[in-house]
């Protein structure tokens, strides 16, 4: 074991380079560039308002109608410029819970593995109570108290989320604080803070990172899980989630509006889980299989 | 020595890989005789694990090329089909490995380890081969081998591990037993032990052993006949004693040299043997050892004949003077 | 180990009444409940009364007491929504399809797994194994809900060769004496996440174990190579699998909410979505308690199975993690 913290710069540099030679992993990262791009411009993009409604057009198949190319749901809006809205509410929420989760998770992981006592304590036993069950669960819990719609989507799979990262910021501080170049840091009177933020928060970065990689997939299949199951977003926004969810009743003759949206919903998440699988291969290449 | 056992005659063992093909071993041709101790000694990558491990045909036959034979009891094991050749493992030829802590099965009663080769070799009852295992694990020195009988691994220590892992070995009263570096795992105390177990067991049962090592310390107390492996060929190959004595080849020297002697001064330090192992890639055409060898002339850039000083004792060198 | 169970149920119980304490503050911390104006516009008095039938007119405090009280003897209440049945009726009604819809999938996707991953494990990097692999990405990634869409879409809508959905007009499908093909899409559509990862732990563990040194002693010993497998492969290769079997099997608790939904099950999953749209309090409590308690248990058993698979493993034993 060195003594010295681990050098950045090549560890990086290596980790682009096993990331850029792993195929599916650039497809990940095309996949959610792609998705990305559409959210971020869905409004110069989408044909139409995602709320604007035809009502003489209810339920045209793609190609029917020439301004409709991927045809129309049942309430008559234009299904392309719903899909394309899709991918806002998906990012929107995915990554906001991401951020959320992070802004939370790390500082109070980091402090309870760092400083432990009653802290810790406090926050290991809020661990072990929320992951007394299922997560979507306790998500769907909080959205029946705080009534459905984006923001209280948000804030519900925040309160889960965090969890994940302060428990693996948590550990990573626990097994590193042990390690000699800590000690040696302490060794030439560093201070505690100093210690935590300098050299045991970088190099916990990885398996945070890997985390949050995999939690925005998570994320994306919880938004859509809730809004498939009318839990989610209120109408008229758009979400992935909720046409499935609707498309349901009409899936016998109007099949597009099933098919479409689950393409969607899994072609993102595939792009971000190889993603996911390209960033834990170039930084931990270590650990092959995902626990 | 006795009649021979076991006839091994210009063996090699080569792996097809995608960098080119590992020549592992190049030739080497040895015999054993009933109740003798072989060493085998060299360095890692010499060789020596190979060479061995091909002789049951372990190394699985996609991975490796084996040329030669391998003469036992009648046949030549490189010949033998699939299942004659699983008969003849842990039945006439056992085989015992280096670490004793992965060799043994962890989720396995030890008793259970023992008998299987009996019961799968000599088709006999559990009730019966439970009976013979108690009695290998008391030959082996364990104690309160009833109740231990029921034990797994993870109860043991490293040195009642291998006697365990020798117990298994001899639960067929195989005619040779091959141990591959049996006590490089193991404490010095414990190791002895090990060693005076197979000197006492080769004694009261009447087997060969072939025993490969990397330590020449080892081989003075136990050993018949010593054969020096490098770069896949044997170097020298004599009787134990003459070899202490008498090392002809300049690497037997440098082992020999390189272990600490209670008779030397202690000023004078022990020698290393400069350098590293030829490729086994890019095998040379000169002598192997040409690279590392201290009294290397014109001569050596031929790979040497083989030369026998007396009947029993060989050396592979340019340079070997004759007593 | 009696003892080390018996700390673990009684955690068990901590970890329960922690989340009963937490599930009930949060259903009464916000204003508005069940019978709000929103719903059903009530009469003042009327609203009162009913209040007071339900006890919900006391402080929240006494609610929970009352409450509990009651749990403990398994009286979870009456469901707002369902006036004429009580919690645990309608529970152990939909329970019933649940678990048979659960065990029926456990059973496939352990089964189709398993042989899979052994399949992959012996043929590496053959085209099988590649499949194996692209499946089970696609199978751990994609949500089954789109998975059962797709089923549907092929299988029901396309090819009309299966039903779209139930589970049975009587909900006593796989029991029943004529066979019936409801069950087929959502089992595989269920079945697919677990299959695949369970094939993935196993290709991985059978392949690690191959390759260990007690698997060449028993080469070295003379066995069959059959023997081999079945006697020193498979039984050390179950150590990962116990995992996949611990953190899949609660995972698809989850997952039947998602299925029933899909397939129009009436199980305890969709029961779980109308009173949660409902905010029908005693069905999401009893149902909670009811989650948590199997979790808790299911990770119990799984810890039990790895002594019963690994001498090694001691019960009580304090962890590295």
């Amino acid at each position: 074991m060195s003594t010295f913290s681990p050098t950045r710069r090549s560890f990086l540099k290596d980790a682009i380079r096993r990331f850029s030679q792993n195929r599916l992993a650039l497809l990940g990262l095309f996949l959610v560039g792609f998705i990305l791009f559409l959210a971020i411009f869905a409004d110069l993009l989408a044909p139409f308002a995602y709320d604007r409604v035809y009502f003489d057009r209810v339920l045209l198949m793609p190609m029917e109608h020439p301004e409709h190319f991927l045809g129309t749901d049942e309430v008559g809006r234009d299904y392309l410029s719903r899909l394309i809205y899709g991918a806002r509410t998906s990012m929107t929420v995915s990554l906001s819970v991401q951020l959320v989760a992070l802004i939370i998770g790390l500082p109070i992981g980091a402090l309870a593995g760092y400083f432990g006592g009653v802290f810790d304590f406090v926050i290991s036993r809020i661990i072990d109570i929320m992951t007394a069950f299922p997560a979507l669960l306790f998500t769907i819990l909080i959205i029946s108290v705080l009534g459905g719609g984006m923001l209280t989507i948000i804030v519900a799979l925040s309160i889960t989320s965090w969890i994940v990262i302060a428990r693996i910021t948590r550990a990573q501080i626990l097994t590193l604080r042990e390690q000699e170049y800590c000690t040696a840091a302490r060794g030439i009177g560093a201070s505690e803070w100093r210690i935590l933020f300098r050299h045991l928060l970088p190099n916990a970065m990885s398996p945070i990172l890997i985390a949050v990689s995999f939690g925005i997939p998570t994320a994306i299949f919880a938004e859509a899980g809730l809004s498939f199951l009318g839990l989610g977003v209120n109408d008229p926004i758009a979400s992935w989630g909720k046409m499935v969810g609707t498309s349901n009743a009409y899936v016998r003759v109007y099949w597009h509006l099933a098919l479409l949206p689950t393409l969607a919903i899994a072609l993102t998440m595939l792009g971000f889980s190889f993603l996911g699988d390209g960033l834990r291969d170039a930084l931990d290449p270590k650990q092959k299989i995902r626990a | 020595m006795g009649d021979t056992l076991l006839e091994v005659e210009d063996l090699h063992v080569h792996f097809p890989t995608p960098d080119g093909v590992v020549k592992a071993v190049n030739g080497i041709s040895y015999s054993l005789a009933k109740q003798e101790i072989l060493a085998i000694v060299g360095e890692s990558g010499s060789g020596k694990s190979v060479g061995v491990l091909s002789l049951l045909r372990l190394i699985p036959d996609r991975d490796c090329h084996l040329r030669g034979s391998v003469h036992f009891e009648g046949s030549d094991l490189l010949q033998l089909s699939d299942v004659e050749m699983r008969e003849l493992r842990g039945n006439r030829i056992a085989m015992v490995f280096q670490d004793p802590m992965t060799s043994l099965n962890p989720v396995l009663r030890i008793g259970d380890q023992i008998q299987e080769s009996i019961i799968e070799h000599q088709g006999i009852s559990e009730k019966v081969a439970k009976n013979r295992a108690i009695e290998l694990l008391e030959l082996v020195g364990i104690p309160e081998a009833e109740k231990r009988y029921r034990h797994y691994p993870h109860q043991f220590s490293g040195g009642m591990r291998q006697r365990i892992m020798i117990a298994a070995g001899l639960a067929c009263e195989p005619s040779i037993l091959i141990a591959d570096e049996p006590t490089t795992a193991l404490d010095v105390t414990i190791q002895a032990q090990i060693i005076d177990l197979v000197k006492k067991l080769r004694r009261e049962i009447g087997m060969s052993v072939i025993w490969i090592t990397h330590d020449l310390g080892i081989v003075a107390g136990l050993a018949d006949r010593v054969a020096v492996m490098y770069a896949g060929k044997i170097v020298e190959f004599a009787p134990v004693d003459e070899l202490f004595k008498n090392p002809q080849h300049p690497y037997s020297k440098g082992l020999l040299n390189s272990l600490p002697r209670l008779d030397t001064r202690s000023e004078e330090p022990l020698e290393a043997i400069e350098g590293f192992p030829p490729n086994l890639i890019d095998y040379p055409t000169t002598c192997p050892f040409l690279e590392r060898c201290s009294s290397r002339t014109e001569q050596c850039q031929t790979p040497p004949a083989q030369q026998a000083l007396t009947p029993s004792h060989q050396v592979w060198c340019h340079h070997a003077v004759k007593v | 180990m009696l003892g080390y169970i018996f700390g673990r149920i009684l955690a068990l119980m901590m970890i329960l009444l922690a989340v009963s304490v937490i599930v009930f503050a949060l259903m009464h911390s916000v204003p508005g409940g069940p019978f709000d104006e929103r719903k059903g516009r009530l009469p003042p008095a009327a609203k009162a009364n009913i209040l007071k039938k339900y006890g919900l007119d006391q402080p929240v405090w006494k609610q929970y007491i009352n409450y509990m009280s009651h749990a403990v003897r398994f009286d979870f209440g009456i469901p707002y929504q369902r006036p004429h049945t009580t919690v645990a009726k309608l529970i152990s009604k939909s329970w019933a399809i649940t678990v048979q819809v659960g065990l029926t999938t456990i059973v496939v996707a352990f089964g189709f797994g398993i042989l899979a991953g052994i399949y992959a494990a012996y043929h590496q990097n053959s085209w099988v194994d590649t499949l194996v692999t692209f499946v089970s990405s696609l199978g751990v990634t994609v949500p089954n809900f789109v998975v059962a869409m797709w089923l549907i879409l092929i299988f029901a809508v396309s090819l009309n060769w299966l039903p779209m959905g139930g589970w049975g007009s009587s909900g006593q499908c796989l029991i029943d004496k004529y066979f019936c093909t409801d069950w087929i899409l959502p089992v595989i559509a269920y079945a697919i996440a677990p299959m695949a990862i369970v094939a993935r732990y196993t290709r991985a563990s059978i392949v690690e174990v191959m390759g260990e040194d007690y698997v060449r002693t028993a080469r070295a010993k003379g066995l069959s190579e059959v023997k081999v497998m079945r006697k020193h492969v498979f039984r050390n290769a179950q150590i990962p699998m116990v995992t996949a079997l611990g953190t899949e099997i609660p995972n698809l608790i989850t997952g039947s909410i998602f299925i029933e939904s899909t397939f129009r099950i009436n199980g305890l999953g969709k029961y779980f979505v109308t009173s949660t749209l409902n905010r029908d309090y005693p069905m999401i409590m009893a149902t909670f308690l009811l989650v948590a308690f199997l979790w808790g248990i299911l990770y119990l058993l799984t810890d039990i199975a790895y002594t019963m698979i690994d001498p090694r493993v001691r019960l009580g034993a304090k962890s590295l993690s």
